[in-house]
């Protein structure tokens, strides 16, 4: 029965530049982390330049999709692990890090990348990243801040700069916005590293830098919601305000990151790096103590 | 024999009809739906509109507002469209299996460019459906010098094809543009006014809807709006000054209303990290004397059960609302269930009485809402009131009730008078109501604990004082129990064939299937408290005892009502207990109910 | 393996018929059948009978929808094509749809045609062809006391008695052109007055319509030659019909009257196929075409068509003895039954 042509079931309607998109995308190999679910995010939406940064950067490691964890918590980021090639878990809404440290801590072979929003890493999820970085758990955790709520449609995050008005904040939003950046590293990140999505080719060494850092590393990339934010962070105004890291900066100093991270200006790139015992390591050396005993 | 197995056969429907528009975001389905919903209630039609879109809530993607006019109360929103109009062809041909197999397309017939095969709405219209070709672009050009306008040409369309009063769909609509320059609006009333005349003058009308012109008189003020802006009227009436939240879906509207009038009644919305905190802040206001409120959902509930419980035990008086949606878990945002009764009558460790209220219509949002405070109030205690997707999203017309929450009780003043020494602020009463005292106040001090206490609030282990003051606080239960006035059974007095019980949204889907049921000879009646816990048991038992068949329906798996009814009634009874994810068909209930009677 | 997607354009009984050919020789294979009524495939015949109340619109009915479902083949109604692109296996629709098939069959029957010389007044006249013509008149038909029928086809014969036999007055203006395919010789036309005459039909002999004048749209006065005034509420055009194929013109199908097509009713494109009323079959046997009017040799060219389009190789056949020719067409008469009694 050809049920293809009844009406109760109508024919998909295949867009033909989506696929012809696609097909050249497919030659420069990221396709293969790629899962067959296409992005369900919005035309323009800046975690399309996200992705292609992190595609790029695992294809360039050749990091086996069977190694990879992706795991996210809730919001349009959140949909994140849906669209890639390895596991996924998309768990509950703040939630991402504690999930995403159990996945490490019970099987450290896996390659562990947390994926959240603003508002999941930093509003509901914000008691939990001081404790993974003091943990020094071996995992990337990737930022998507676009300074809104998405998923629920244009509500204020904990980055909306003060007086914008969102559906929360209709006479300009009170509260003053985080200073991600500054965050992570007054937590003691062992790593940290900004980008922007509407640089996608920029991002492809800051993702290989973090995805071979041993040790948490924390990558914030600032990303344009085209759907609900036509005022902070958008194409038109961020197009020349980017600039990369000076080459000067040392990146082991962390009196020099913070310069940065409080300059005002924005900047791209390693902000912070630097080697440190891992949770595995520590936990080894314990264990190693603890039969010696 | 299927409807349309006959030839051109449609039904004469004067009273009840249901209209979907179907665009592209952008496309003005929603803001026609509203602009229909106005005209034909300013004509004395009662309107239910509910909008369906995807799951993926964004700026783009299906947007279609469906909308059932009736001369007579509307109690749910039909199951398929007898019109559909479609604005945009690809979202409209997956609406088509939500329109009846006799239904009526409005479609555009004049698109830029001849569209690929199956990509036609138009092509899609199967025997028996009525299909009606308007050039919507084009008239909507030559109207307003854009296709954006559509919508109003459509309006037009709808308006002559079902003979309903032109002066009432100019009226709304000027209404609607009246922020706008007087050239914008002579531009879309002459949109609205080009589908009038193309419809006479072009369109040889093939159904038999017809709705002659008639207007009919009310009663009251009325208003259109949702249940989730009842709601938070409720809470602006009931003289709120702090609200907190975090977003979800389906509740973030009443924090988005209130985030706009609450400041202009002096009041302060703080959106919090996570609901923790928002339902910390809502107990710490309680705690301080100030009436305030959280609205959530599902994951939310989950996470502000440990403050709730707290507010149970140090007797704080708290109002959260739980717009329900599909679960477990993240679940269906988008879906309607009312799959979090059981956590919100038992959700929490130790033993923990908490009134629960469920509001069945839109009105009921505002009036319950006001009652949740007087409640929470008069027996310091933490009140949850159930509203879902389906009851906070659907839009009704309603005359908001001048009793306010006085219909449902009348409820104690409990706040302490000075004097009273040693103050005991948990002393024990008949009622288990101790005197409240609002911090601030001389004399009256206390300490709140989660700690089991005794009643001058010092944490004590002892086991009879446990006992003591386990009673006291289910003591409350029954003193609201019995200020609360008695469910009214409705329907046929005496002995019943089949007894509908029901709770919440989907008590409107029992009641259509009560009055079908009826037209077929039986004899039937219902239960529909508002007041979940407690229940008033007594008042069950009677109504129970007068039914041969008793059943439960309610839109979650596990029959979480029917589970709480059994306890008390000791019988067999009918769980017609499904998740639809949709509001609940009354058809499905008939069906079941007569095979069961069969 | 591409299935094919046979379409059918028409939903009379020459394309019911192929379409059920085509479902029994290739199972698999996509059929849609598109027609511009609305209505489900009915008895054309009975229509005069549905307009004086004899029999119900469900009566007329010959197949449930559910006929079609279950065979999986696609109605789709209510839709008409409006332009072909036979090259590029197109069909255009009115609702601005393209459809494309792998095999085409044209069972586009006849349209009652009104001849040039009343041009000026035509729409004044009313058509009979369809269930929604006989709604419309059946709807009308309490406030029409008169009627005037132009032409004098072989349906308006039926017709016109029918008529007189509920009381009303029935003027028939014989038009000797009008009797296409049938030529009007001395022998039929006496025989056709004689028996009208007999039912109860004022026949009107030898006088042409000139003109028809109206005030409402509801009560028309009839104008001829010879001077007479006929008032009444309805005028009738019965002129014959002519094949529906307008729009066809300009897409390269070899059209006469009708659509011209082989003893295997194949057109000049080898995967266009036509039959029924729409199409002129060539006889090998007389070396000319004859033009198929009615319903069982619809119903049979439409089993051929079918049968051909599945592959098959079979002949349309002898036009039969009585085929009379006009105006150079081949025409045959033995198939003009009375249906309606039934
Ligand atoms: C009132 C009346 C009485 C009759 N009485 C008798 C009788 O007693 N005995 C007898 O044998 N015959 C009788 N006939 C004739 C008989 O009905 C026809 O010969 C027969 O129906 C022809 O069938 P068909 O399938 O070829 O064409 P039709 O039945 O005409 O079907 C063709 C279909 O194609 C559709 N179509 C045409 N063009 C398009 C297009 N561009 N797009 C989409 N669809 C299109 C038409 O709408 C129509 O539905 C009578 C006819 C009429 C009108
Ligand atoms: C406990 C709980 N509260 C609220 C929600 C509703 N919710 C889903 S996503 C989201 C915020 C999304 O914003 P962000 O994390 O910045 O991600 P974005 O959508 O912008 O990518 C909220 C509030 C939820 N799913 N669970
Ligand atoms: S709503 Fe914003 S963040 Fe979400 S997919 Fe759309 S553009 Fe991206």
């Amino acid at each position: 029965m050809n049920q293809a042509n009844t009406p109760d079931q109508p024919k998909p309607i295949i867009h033909a530049g989506v696929s012809r998109f696609l097909e050249d995308v497919q030659k420069s190999g990221i396709l293969n982390y790629r899962s067959e679910s296409l992005p369900t995010w919005c035309p323009g939406c800046g975690y399309y330049g996200i992705t292609h940064g992190i595609t790029q950067a695992l294809s360039e490691l050749e990091i086996p999709s069977h190694e990879l964890v992706f795991v996210s918590g809730i919001g349009c980021a959140g949909r994140y692990p849906f669209f890639m090639k390895g596991y996924g878990f998309h768990t509950i809404h703040g939630r991402t890090l504690p999930i995403a440290s159990g996945i490490k801590m019970a099987n450290p072979r896996l390659r562990v990348i947390a994926v959240g929003g603003d508002g999941d890493g930093f509003a509901i999820g914000g008691g939990h990243l001081p404790h993974a970085i003091r943990r020094n758990i071996d995992l990337t955790y990737v930022v998507f801040d676009n300074g809104i709520y998405g998923l629920t449609k244009g509500q204020a995050s904990p980055t909306t700069p003060q007086g914008q008005i969102t559906a929360t904040t209709p006479y300009g939003n009170p509260e003053q916005p985080l200073n991600p950046t500054m965050l992570g590293l007054s937590y003691g990140t062992s790593f940290l590293a900004t980008g922007y999505a509407g640089l996608p080719h920029e991002l492809l060494p800051i993702f290989k830098a973090a995805f071979s850092h041993r040790g948490f590393s924390l990558v914030i990339i600032t990303t344009p919601c085209v759907t609900f934010d036509s005022v902070n962070i958008t194409y038109d105004r961020f197009r020349h305000l980017w600039h990369p890291i000076p080459a000067s900066h040392p990146v082991s100093d962390i009196r020099s990151a913070m310069m940065l991270a409080m300059s005002g200006e924005h900047y791209y790139g390693v902000m912070f790096s630097e080697d440190r015992p891992t949770w595995d390591d520590r936990w080894e050396t314990i264990q190693r103590n603890a039969r010696k005993k | 024999m299927d409807r349309n197995e006959r030839i051109g056969e449609n039904t004469v429907n004067r009273e009840d009809l249901i209209v979907k528009i179907c665009g592209s975001a952008g496309d003005g389905s929603i803001s026609a739906t509203e602009i229909l919903n106005r005209a034909v209630a300013s004509m004395g039609y009662h309107i239910m509109n509910f909008d369906s879109f995807p799951a993926e809530i964004r700026g783009f993607g299906k947007s279609c507002g469906h909308t059932r006019i009736s001369k007579n109360p509307v109690r749910t929103p039909g199951d398929k469209a007898d019109c559909l109009v479609a604005l945009d062809d690809g979202h409209s041909i997956s609406e088509l299996k939500n329109l009846k197999s006799n239904g009526i397309i409005i479609y555009d017939s004049l698109p830029p460019s001849y569209r690929d095969e199956d990509t036609a709405v138009a092509g899609y219209i199967e025997p028996g459906m009525i299909g009606y070709g308007v050039p919507l672009r084009e008239l909507s050009t030559e109207a307003t010098r854009s296709a954006k306008s559509r919508n109003l040409v459509s309006l037009g369309v709808i308006a002559t094809l079902f003979n309903f009063d032109p002066d009432a769909f100019v009226r709304a609509i000027s209404k609607r543009f009246s922020g706008k320059k007087e050239s914008v609006r002579t531009a879309v009333l002459e949109a609205f006014r080009l589908g009038q005349i193309f419809t006479s003058e072009k369109i040889s009308k093939r159904d038999a809807i017809d709705f002659e012109r008639k207007a009919y008189p009310r009663e009251g003020e009325y208003i259109i709006i949702s249940g989730n802006e009842s709601a938070a009227q409720g809470c602006l009436d009931a003289g709120i000054r702090l609200y907190a939240g975090y977003p979800i879906t389906p509740a973030t509207k009443i924090m988005e209303i209130l985030a706009k009038k609450l400041p202009i009644q002096e009041g302060v919305v703080v959106q919090t990290e996570d609901e923790i905190s928002a339902v910390g802040h809502v107990l710490g206001a309680g705690f301080s004397g100030t009436r305030s409120a959280t609205a959530t959902s599902g994951p939310g509930l989950c996470l502000m059960s440990e403050c709730i419980n707290l507010g149970v035990m140090a007797e704080i008086p708290m109002v959260i609302i739980d717009c329900q949606r599909g679960g477990p878990s993240t679940g269906l945002p988008t879906k309607t269930e009312q799959s979090d009764l059981r956590i919100a009558l038992y959700g929490a460790s130790g033993d923990s009485p908490r009134p629960v209220i469920a509001p069945t219509t839109v009105a009921e949002c505002h009036s319950l809402a006001m009652a949740a405070f007087e409640i929470s109030d008069a027996y310091q205690t933490p009140v949850i009131l159930l509203l879902d997707f389906f009851l906070s999203n659907r839009i009704e017309d309603i005359v908001p009730d001048p009793e306010g929450s006085a219909r449902w009780g009348r409820f104690p003043d409990s706040i302490a008078k000075p004097g009273e020494s040693p103050y005991k602020r948990y002393r024990i009463t008949p009622s288990g109501v101790s005197p409240r005292s609002m911090p601030g106040t001389p004399e009256l001090l206390f300490t709140a604990t989660g700690l089991e206490h005794t009643e001058n609030g010092r944490p004590n282990y002892d086991a009879a004082n446990h006992k003591t003051m386990t009673d006291k606080r289910y003591a409350k239960l029954d003193a609201l129990r019995n200020a609360w006035s008695l469910p009214e059974p409705i329907g046929d007095a005496g002995e019943l064939d089949v007894g509908v019980i029901s709770w919440g949204s989907s008590a409107g889907s029992a009641i259509e299937a009560m009055e079908i049921l009826r037209e077929r000879g039986f004899r039937v009646g219902g239960w529909i408290p508002r007041l979940l816990m407690p229940l008033h048991e007594d008042a069950l038992e009677a109504f129970a005892a007068r039914c041969r068949c008793l059943v439960v329906t309610e839109m979650n798996h596990s029959g979480q009502f029917a589970d709480v009814i059994e306890r008390v009634v000791h019988r067999p009874i009918l769980r017609i207990a499904k998740v639809y994810s949709e509001p609940m068909p009354s058809d499905d209930i008939v069906r079941i109910v007569l095979g069961e009677l069969s | 393996m591409m299935h094919e997607h046979y379409v059918i354009v028409g939903n009379g009984v020459t394309a019911n018929a192929a379409a059920d050919v085509l479902r029994e020789r290739d199972p698999n294979a996509r059929i849609t059948m598109i027609s511009d009524e609305f209505h489900l495939f009915y008895h054309r015949f009975r229509l005069p009978a549905f307009l004086l109340g004899e029999a119900s619109e469900s009566s007329l009915c010959v197949r449930p929808v559910s006929y079609y479902r279950e065979r999986n083949i696609r109605l789709r109604l209510g839709q008409e094509v409006v332009r072909v692109e036979l090259d590029r296996n197109l069909l255009y629709l009115k609702h601005m749809e393209k459809v494309g098939y792998t095999r085409l069959l044209l069972a586009l029957g006849g349209k009652p045609h009104i001849p040039e010389v009343h041009y000026t007044y035509r729409h004044r006249f009313s058509t009979f062809k369809t269930l929604d013509d006989a709604r419309l008149l059946r709807s009308r038909l309490g406030s029409i006391r008169s009627i005037v029928i132009a032409g004098g086809d072989l349906v308006s014969m039926r017709f016109a008695t029918s008529l007189a036999k509920t009381g009303r007055n029935v003027m028939m203006m014989l038009a000797s052109e009008a009797f296409w395919p049938l030529d009007l010789t001395e022998t039929i036309r006496e025989e056709c007055i004689r028996s009208l005459t007999a039912k109860g039909v004022d026949v009107i002999d030898s006088d042409r319509i000139v003109g028809i004048d109206s005030a409402d749209e509801q009560n028309f006065e009839v104008r001829t030659a010879a001077g007479l005034i006929l008032p009444c509420q309805y005028v009738g055009a019965f002129f014959g019909w002519r094949p529906q194929v307008d729009f066809l013109v300009r897409s390269g199908l070899d059209i006469d009257r009708g659509i011209l097509v082989d003893e295997h009713l194949r057109t000049n494109f080898d995967s266009v196929f036509a039959a029924g009323d729409c199409a002129q079959v060539y006889n090998p046997g007389i070396r000319n075409y004859w033009v198929s009017i009615g319903w069982p040799n619809a119903e049979r060219l439409g089993r051929v068509a079918g049968e051909n389009m599945a592959g098959g190789a079979l002949e349309a056949g002898q036009a039969p003895q009585s085929a009379l020719e006009v105006e150079g067409i081949q025409a045959c008469t033995s198939w003009w039954r009375e249906h309606g009694s039934e």
